[in-house]
């Protein structure tokens, strides 16, 4: 049987819920399993895109949560949480990526690979509209304040989902993202200094 | 019950968002009412403007079939090596080629999902149409395939809605 992978349109997959999902496993799990990519990978790519800021680094680390995913026994039962677990997967794939490359010493001011290679499109409109936005200063806070941040702020996450995904409290949930703003400002207001300095 | 600062500090994010409930809204709001310091701070991150960089290449129409290509192919290995180390009762991938009613009740209403894309897209709608043939197409593959080998189970018959309904408004 050929895969069928490529049956699917997104806008179907992003209206089918989990439920629909598992329900579909049960039956087919090849095009469930295509559900799940269609409903999911855009944002995951995005979420992938923010923490890395490498589209190449952020591709990858997207096919290697579907392949766990696929080879995650309990991932089409009832009771689990696909979106959580996806994001979950997602962000520590992306953060043990970015602290290898720090370990490296392969990240210097920026955390591109222009460098390396000609930056792609996505690279360049990244980059561009990067100097505006506080994602350039939530690099510089610990990984779980940036990551909370991305998921809230970015993502589009409930609090209830960003609960879920990192496995922890509402309440947890809420003073981490107000210490992790917290946190951002006295970044932003140490650039703004410098700034003001350097003028 | 009173909040002090350091509890302000820490529900900052859910006041700005509006997620804390209203009591403790009220609690919040009666400490900011009587401390400068903290309305002070609160205004500050109020104005911290989260704007998302845009990725475009993910609209692009061959972005995504690298990951498409090896996807099916690691599936193609998974059920191959699951396939190697036996059968077990609750195999899913022998299940897979069985075709049941809540089979073609999703099916169904996949096509049905496919049928409500938007209506004010012309592309989208052939792209739909595409996957909604192919579709049909699996489902009567899988069809023939389990029949051949059970014959004895009983079916209903394939209805895939072949009308889709935003044709009407184009
Ligand atoms: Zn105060």
């Amino acid at each position: 049987m050929t895969p069928n992978l490529k049956l699917v349109a997104p806008e179907a997959a992003a209206r089918w819920t989990e439920e629909d999902i598992k329900a579909l496993h049960a039956d087919n799990p090849r095009m469930a399993l295509d559900m799940v990519v269609r409903k999911y990978r855009d944002r995951l790519f995005y979420h992938a895109s923010y923490i890395t800021k490498d589209s190449q680094e952020a591709y990858d680390v997207v096919q290697e949560v579907f392949i766990r995913a696929m080879r995650e026994p309990r991932f089409f039962s009832e009771e689990f949480r696909q979106k959580a677990w996806l994001f979950r997967v997602t962000s520590n794939l992306c953060f043990n990526l970015v602290r290898d490359r720090r370990r490296r010493g392969a990240i210097l001011e920026h955390s591109f690979r222009d460098e390396h290679r000609e930056p792609d499109q996505a690279d360049l409109v990244f980059h561009g509209e990067l100097r505006k936005d506080v994602l350039a200063a939530i690099d510089r806070i610990s990984a779980d304040h940036k990551e909370i941040l991305i998921l809230r702020y970015y993502d589009d996450l409930s609090y209830a989902e960003i609960a879920e995904v990192l496995e922890v409290a509402l309440g947890t949930v809420m003073s981490r993202l107000s210490r992790a703003r917290g946190r951002l400002q006295e970044v932003m207001d140490e650039d703004g200094r410098v700034r003001v300095a350097a003028d | 019950m009173r909040l002090d600062c350091q509890d302000i500090a820490d529900r900052a994010a859910p006041w700005l968002d509006q997620q804390l409930s209203p009591g403790e809204t009220e609690l919040v709001e009666r400490h900011l009412d009587g401390c400068a310091a903290c309305r002070e701070r609160l205004e500050l991150l109020s104005e911290q403007r989260f704007e998302r960089p845009r990725l475009v290449q993910v609209e692009a129409p061959d972005f995504w079939r690298a990951m498409d290509d090896r996807l099916a192919q690691e599936h193609e290995r998974l059920l191959a090596e699951r396939a190697a180390a036996g059968p077990t009762p609750t195999s899913w991938w022998k299940r897979e080629i069985r075709l049941s009613g809540a089979s073609l009740a999703a099916a169904a209403a996949l096509a049905l999902s496919l049928a409500g894309v938007s209506a004010w897209q012309a592309a989208r709608a052939v792209q739909a149409d595409a996957a909604l043939a192919s579709v049909q197409q699996e489902l009567e593959r899988e069809r023939r395939l389990s029949a051949s080998r059970e014959p004895t189970l009983p079916r209903e018959p394939v209805v895939l809605v072949s009308h889709l309904p935003y044709r009407g408004s184009l």
